[in-house]
């Protein structure tokens, strides 16, 4: 009994087992010792019949058979009982079969307990289809509110559109010979307008569509420029200062219309802006002869020079010119010029060493950015001054289209 | 109990070699004549289908004397041989009966040792490799039939010396791979 003790693997059921395959080995290990029995007597007889002895032969033969029934009955006892061991093995086999079985119900009940039972499925299927109409519900609005939107694309669409057409009318205005500057300058204007073809509240830009090779310069201040306002000083032609000003990107190497000083080489261009910009660079073009100006005093925020007090005067800031037919592109101090309203522009002498008396410009503009914040009250004041018509049309446009389009309305009332 | 060969022992080369016979006196040639007689008797009692020896009774043997040599073991010798086999550079071939180890006088009555041609260990491997292969995991077996029944016939370890059995599984109950219980003269086993 020494392996008895402490055997949790070994069932009952085992030892049974144990004790019915042992019996069976003692059985065969009987059978083998009948085998040898039986072949011994056959070994005994065949002596006995050398020696004549039949009695004795005859003796043995009995014992054989005898031994031999006995083989056969263990035979019998042994197929019994390993019939017996196969069917409690089976049967353990069967058992554990029942209990994996058992299990599984036991689990797969579990699981549907807690998944809260049939009703709790159903009442979540019901759940799941509400919250699912309710997305449909939200999806459609959004869809709603981006059709909104592209009924507002539409409508940006039909402003450029009607610009383009407005453009085209421009030749029938041109014959009008005696008012010549006045119709010039419209017509420059509206041009730019019709070459924009985008939404007048983006008033930082300047577009145009010309074959020119130059990328557009996005940060030329004309739109800020007022015209109307600006005032040069012993030109020779009246207003043509303010006409090489309102030259487009475009137009800037055209010959006409050209500024050109009168008395002597000397000009003095005030340049108001409809806002408050900051200053980057001026562009000017000249040209290649002793016409070409040589110093430019500048002076800002002042709407009170004359020749005199220009030449006692310290400006903000002063440039050497160039004799160039092409461009040129004259940076400023940035610091000088970053709350600018006004400029003031005070063509000193020429390259012609005084023997010159006339100084011929022929393209001014300015780049820099302009101050969104500031331009509204004042093209609002200037307007409601000058025309209450255009003011109550502002406003109207204003409200419904939340962009401001003083600047061409300026314009407008300006020719 | 020794099983009758089919074909007869084939004695190693050196076994034709006088000094085989005589312990040698310089160590590494000693060392390697240890390891000769080490494969020699291993050898032989695999082939004879011997699991003990008893020192005494095989003097008289061919294992230890080369009749046509002249030349024989002697005792003290081939105890030495069985020491070397007990020993991790004998490789643990061997195991001396009852701590008969290295005792000294009345030696000849008690030299008894097994010899390990398949360790117990190799023996587990051996039979749990048949338990699986016969899909009789979880069944249990009587000592018996693991070495005497028809079915194991043709396996090594069939006529197997009961003793070294239970040694083997033995080494299979530490591993938690087997369970031996019973009464003592019908000792059963199950395999997990």
């Amino acid at each position: 009994m020494g392996n008895s003790g402490s055997t949790p693997k070994i069932s009952a059921q085992d030892k049974a087992i144990l004790d019915m395959k042992n019996q069976r080995d003692k059985l065969h290990q009987y059978q083998k010792k009948i085998i040898v029995i039986t072949n011994r007597e056959t070994e005994i007889a065949k002596e006995c019949l050398k020696r004549g002895d039949k009695r004795r032969a005859l003796l043995a033969l009995r014992r054989k058979k005898y031994q031999e029934s006995l083989l056969q009955k263990t035979d019998s006892q042994l197929a019994q009982l390993e019939t017996l061991t196969s069917d409690v093995e089976f049967a353990l086999v069967q058992k554990d079969v029942l209990f994996g079985l058992q299990q599984g119900t036991s689990v797969l009940k579990e699981i549907h307990k807690e998944m809260g039972g049939l009703e709790n499925v159903e009442k979540l299927m019901g759940e799941n289809e509400e919250a699912q109409a309710y997305q449909r519900e939200i999806s459609e609005m959004l869809a709603g509110r981006m059709s909104n939107q592209d009924e507002d694309e539409v409508e940006d669409e039909l402003d450029a559109l009607e610009k383009e057409m407005n453009g085209t009318k421009l030749p029938e205005n041109l014959p009008d010979a005696p008012t010549k500057l006045e119709r010039m300058s419209h017509h420059c204007h509206d041009e730019h307008a019709g070459h924009g073809g985008h939404d007048h509240g983006d008033h930082g830009h300047v577009h145009d569509h010309s074959d020119d090779i130059t990328p557009a310069l996005q940060s030329l201040l004309y739109e800020q420029v007022d015209f109307s306002s600006v005032n040069t000083l012993n030109e020779e032609t009246p207003r043509a200062g303010a006409a090489i000003l309102q030259k487009t990107w475009a137009q800037r190497l055209d010959p006409e219309p050209e500024l050109a000083s009168d008395a002597d080489e000397q000009l003095l261009m005030f340049v108001p802006f409809t806002g408050q910009v900051r200053l980057h660079a001026i562009l000017v073009r000249t040209s290649t002869t002793d016409s070409a100006p040589k110093t430019l005093k500048v002076f800002l925020n002042r709407d009170d020079l004359d020749f005199g007090t220009a030449s006692d005067l310290q400006p903000t800031q002063t440039f050497e010119l160039s004799q160039t037919n092409d461009i040129q592109e004259v940076p400023v101090k940035r610091a000088l010029f970053n709350t600018t309203r006004s400029l003031t522009l005070f063509f000193e002498d020429n390259f012609g060493q005084g023997e010159e008396d006339v100084t011929r410009i022929s393209y001014l503009a300015f780049k820099g950015e302009f101050m969104k914040l500031n331009k509204e009250p004042v093209n609002f004041l200037y307007e409601a001054a000058a025309n209450p018509a255009d003011h109550k049309v502002k406003g109207t446009s204003a409200l419904g289209m939340g962009s401001g389009i003083g600047g061409p309305g300026g314009g407008g009332g300006g020719i | 109990m020794a099983a009758i060969a089919t074909t007869p022992y084939k004695f190693p080369p050196h076994y034709s070699f006088p000094p085989f016979f005589t312990l040698q006196p310089v160590a590494a040639t000693r060392a390697s004549q240890l390891a000769s007689w080490s494969a020699h008797i291993q050898a032989y009692c695999r082939h004879h289908r011997r699991f003990q020896l008893s020192l005494i009774d095989a003097l008289d043997t061919d294992l230890f004397w080369n009749r046509k040599l002249g030349k024989r073991l002697a005792l003290r010798d081939a105890r030495d041989v069985v020491n070397y086999m007990c020993g991790a550079e004998g490789g643990h071939r061997a195991e001396w009966v009852d701590g008969d180890k290295k005792k000294g006088g009345g030696d000849g009555e008690a030299a008894q040792a097994w010899i390990y041609w398949r360790r117990p260990e190799e023996w587990a491997s051996l039979i749990e490799g048949w338990v699986d292969a016969t899909g009789q995991k979880n069944t249990v077996l009587t000592l018996y039939e693991l070495t005497e029944s028809d079915a194991t016939a043709s396996q090594e370890f069939h006529g197997m010396d009961a003793e070294l059995l239970q040694k083997s599984l033995q080494v299979l109950v530490k591993r938690g791979r087997a369970q031996v219980f019973g009464s003592e003269d019908s000792l059963g086993v199950k395999f997990f």
